[in-house]
């Protein structure tokens, strides 16, 4: 039963010594009123009322029995003689009497009658009618002389037969009165006791109950346990298969490598080869970290270190990681950062990388042609309130946004990261072996700090994720400012690009120099308007009418910057060359050196 | 010659029944039988007579006597079987003219005797004899009642056996 309780504190022992004490109780009194029973119904006590009426029968009969001797003896006339033994006869029937009250249970009673005043009383009329037998053994001689002298002793001893039944009746009054007055004591007991019983029955049938109750919800909870340890099996199973797989490919890699690599000459093919073992082994090495910091997550013991560093440099170093991999794939990536957000900020910047990695990589994975872009911008959502760290002036909310071209995500991979951790049946969050190492990763760091991510995906529109994340502004606010140039007012600003999202994205990074953009979505030159600036982008009218364009802007003396890889390749245009991944940073020294002349730099308040 | 046979056992029959009926008592009668009985109004019994009967002893205590004794005596069955009776009740008769009824089921199923000897020893009057009705209290406890306490009558000197038909 102390299984039952087990996990408790002191009130768990309690609760068993109470049923233990209830169990002793129980038992003590249902003897208690076995034994108030029997005793009870003993058959001795049973007999108390015959044995009662008995001692009173015998009593009067003892009476009747000297009146009808003494009847027989004044009646004897001379006829009768010789009388043969009828005198002892009745004489003995009168003696038997005496016995009977002397003896036997009666006897026993009535020894005990006031006093023992019953006994002495009867033993005295014993004596007394002992005593007539030798005036019997005469009479039934035939000496009549002894006759009227037996009469008279036979007279004398009727008061005290006479007392003697008065007493013998009042001492069975008062027999049988004690003993009803014990019978009602005993019937009173087994009345009390038996509902102390009941309730004690009550209380053990709640208290039965309960530990039932108890007993179910533990074999509930030990059903759960144990589909919890099988699925904890299951998952470290999953796991380590998806480890392997993981694993696999650049292990592969590097074992391929070297195998060539020992077999090679050639030092261009030796580099190359070392080149491409170091690339996998740097690889393999973020995949183990990567699982490392997932299985700290899962037992709650990756803490984040909080560091103070420049936001936009940042991200932009974050984002030309992947510039090579874009490259390859000619996908135009483009970052902007919100002048809204202060330049120097609190976070945990290697985790945000960790983020931002793995959402691009994402993105490239689901994008074979177009573009990415990076925006960070204050967040809507409110910070988490909490203990601020050392130096920090207050808590906000940043919101990075990532969007691409591509083709989107497939519907079971966007179902697995709509799991939300924050709620109770989704604690576990996403499974890598669902949505792959590195967004599992991202989903659980960027809950990890107490952020939130959400996406939209369109087939074939490509995807856009938003991840909102806390970060701290230190205190030294007056440094932490961003003076970025401003063009004059009314600046032109022409862009020409049929990417629409990557448009919008360069339009938003023009407006931080002061600038009124326009688009050309459809790609047309527009060469007829006035401009200060074109930007010239993708656009498949550039082989028909780029070049009287372009000569027309210069004719105006408009600058052109642009990263048309025709436009670039032909000097003569004297386009200014930009390059993917497209920053502010990348611009701000052509837009200044275009437009220094009324350079207004200005302060960027970051707070709103 | 033919009815030879016959004659003479009817003759024995007769014979016997006359000897059951007309049997009288030597000695001092101590028990007299009336009633449902198939011979004269009445039959008298001395010791010698009831000793013929079928003998059966019971050894118990009773609420009358101290100790445990053995008692011995004839059971009414086999009484009322020599007197050719049917009876079902038994109206029992005490010197002191105390009476009470007692089932002749009694004497079948609860192995009550008429007991005429304690411990091997006639019972005198005084000692409640001749004749006392004795139960088994002590093997069969349901018979420690008020019930047949009342039914252990003594010093009998009359049976008056009667047939109670439902």
């Amino acid at each position: 039963m102390s299984r039952f309780f087990q996990g408790n504190t002191w009130l768990s022992k309690f609760k068993i010594w109470v049923v233990y004490g209830f169990i002793t109780f129980i038992i003590a009194i249902t003897i208690a009123v076995f034994a108030i029973i029997t005793y009870t119904s003993d058959s001795s006590k049973n007999n108390g009322r015959r044995v009662f009426e008995s001692s009173l029968w015998n009593a009067l009969q003892l009476q009747v029995q000297s009146y009808r001797f003494l009847n027989y003896l004044v009646a004897l006339e001379d006829s009768d003689y010789p009388l043969n033994g009828n005198a002892f006869f009745e004489y003995d029937l009168l003696m038997s009497r005496v016995d009977l009250l002397r003896e036997g249970e009666v006897g026993s009673l009535i020894r005990n009658f006031e006093g023992g005043r019953t006994t002495r009383l009867l033993n005295i009329i014993n004596g007394e009618l002992e005593l007539l037998s030798f005036n019997l053994s005469r009479i039934e001689d035939g000496d009549r002389s002894y006759l009227p002298d037996l009469i008279t002793r036979i007279k004398n001893i009727e008061d005290q037969i006479n007392e003697f039944v008065t007493l013998v009746n009042k001492g069975s009054n008062e027999y049988i009165s004690r003993q009803h007055t014990t019978l009602q004591k005993n019937l009173n007991d087994i009345q009390l006791l038996s509902m102390a019983l009941l309730t004690c029955l009550l209380c053990l049938c709640f208290l039965t109950i309960k530990g039932l109750t108890e007993l179910k919800n533990v074999f509930r909870r030990n059903d759960n346990l144990q589909s919890g340890i099988l699925s904890v099996h299951e998952d470290k199973s999953d796991m380590l298969s998806f480890i392997h797989q993981e694993i696999r490919s650049p292990i592969n890699a590097i074992l391929g490598a070297a195998k060539t690599l020992k077999n090679t000459t050639s030092y261009h093919d030796t580099e190359a080869l070392s080149q491409h073992i170091e690339e996998s082994g740097q690889q393999l090495l973020q995949t183990i970290e990567m699982f490392s910091d997932l299985a700290l997550i899962d037992a709650k013991k990756l803490s984040l270190t909080i560091t103070t560093e420049n936001l936009s440099k940042n991200i932009h170093d974050y984002l030309a990681i992947f510039e090579p991999q874009m490259s390859r794939k000619s996908l135009q990536g483009i970052a902007y950062i919100d002048p809204l957000l202060p330049t120097n900020i609190q976070m945990d910047f290697s985790r945000v990388k960790e983020i931002i990695v793995a959402l691009l990589q994402n993105a490239i994975a689901h994008t074979p042609s177009g573009s990415i872009s990076l925006q960070v911008r204050p967040s809507a959502l409110n910070a988490p309130k909490g203990q601020l760290p050392t130096n920090a002036k207050e808590a906000k909310m940043l919101q990075i946004a990532i969007r691409d071209t591509g083709l989107g995500m497939p519907n079971q991979l966007q179902q697995n990261l709509r799991i939300n951790p924050a709620l109770p049946m989704q604690q576990e969050g996403p499974l890598p072996s669902k949505v792959g190492l590195s967004l599992a990763l991202c989903h659980k760091l960027v809950y990890l700090m107490k952020g939130e991510m959400h996406f939209s995906c369109a087939p074939e529109k490509g995807c856009e994720f938003w991840v909102d994340l806390p970060y701290y502004e230190p205190n030294d606010n007056d440094q932490n400012t961003s003076p970025t140039f401003q063009c004059p007012n009314k600046t032109q600003a022409l862009i020409i690009e049929t990417d629409t999202h990557l448009a919008k994205i360069i339009g938003l990074q023009l407006s931080t120099f002061n600038m009124e953009v326009t688009f050309s979505k459809d790609g047309s030159f527009q060469e007829h308007k006035d401009y200060d600036l074109i930007m010239l982008g993708n656009t498949p009218r550039f082989e028909r009418d780029g070049k009287d364009a372009i000569l027309q802007w210069k004719t105006k003396s408009c600058p052109i910057l642009g990263y048309h890889p025709k436009a670039l390749s032909t000097p003569e245009y004297s386009v200014i060359p930009l390059y993917f991944p497209l920053t502010q940073e990348q611009l701000e020294p052509h837009i200044c050196a275009l437009f220094s002349n009324t350079r207004i730099p200005i302060k960027v308040d970051n707070h709103d | 010659m033919r009815l030879l046979f016959p004659s003479v056992f009817l003759c024995l029959i007769f014979m016997s029944i006359a000897t059951h009926a007309s049997e009288m008592p030597n000695n001092k009668t101590i028990l007299t039988v009336s009633g449902a009985i198939s011979a004269e109004r009445q039959v008298k019994f001395d010791m010698t007579m009831l000793q013929t009967l079928p003998q059966y002893s019971i050894t118990t205590h009773n609420p009358w006597a101290k100790g445990l004794h053995t008692y011995q005596g004839f059971s009414a069955i086999d009484l009322l079987k020599r007197l050719g009776s049917q009876s079902t009740l038994l109206q029992v008769t005490a010197l002191n003219d105390y009476m009470t009824e007692i089932p002749v089921s009694d004497f079948a199923e609860n192995g009550a005797i008429f007991a005429t000897h304690q411990d091997g020893k006639p019972m005198s009057v005084r000692n409640l004899g001749p004749i006392m009705v004795i139960y088994p209290f002590d093997e069969r406890k349901e018979l420690k009642s008020e019930l047949f306490y009342g039914r252990s009558i003594w010093q009998i000197r009359h049976i008056k056996a009667m047939a109670i038909t439902e």
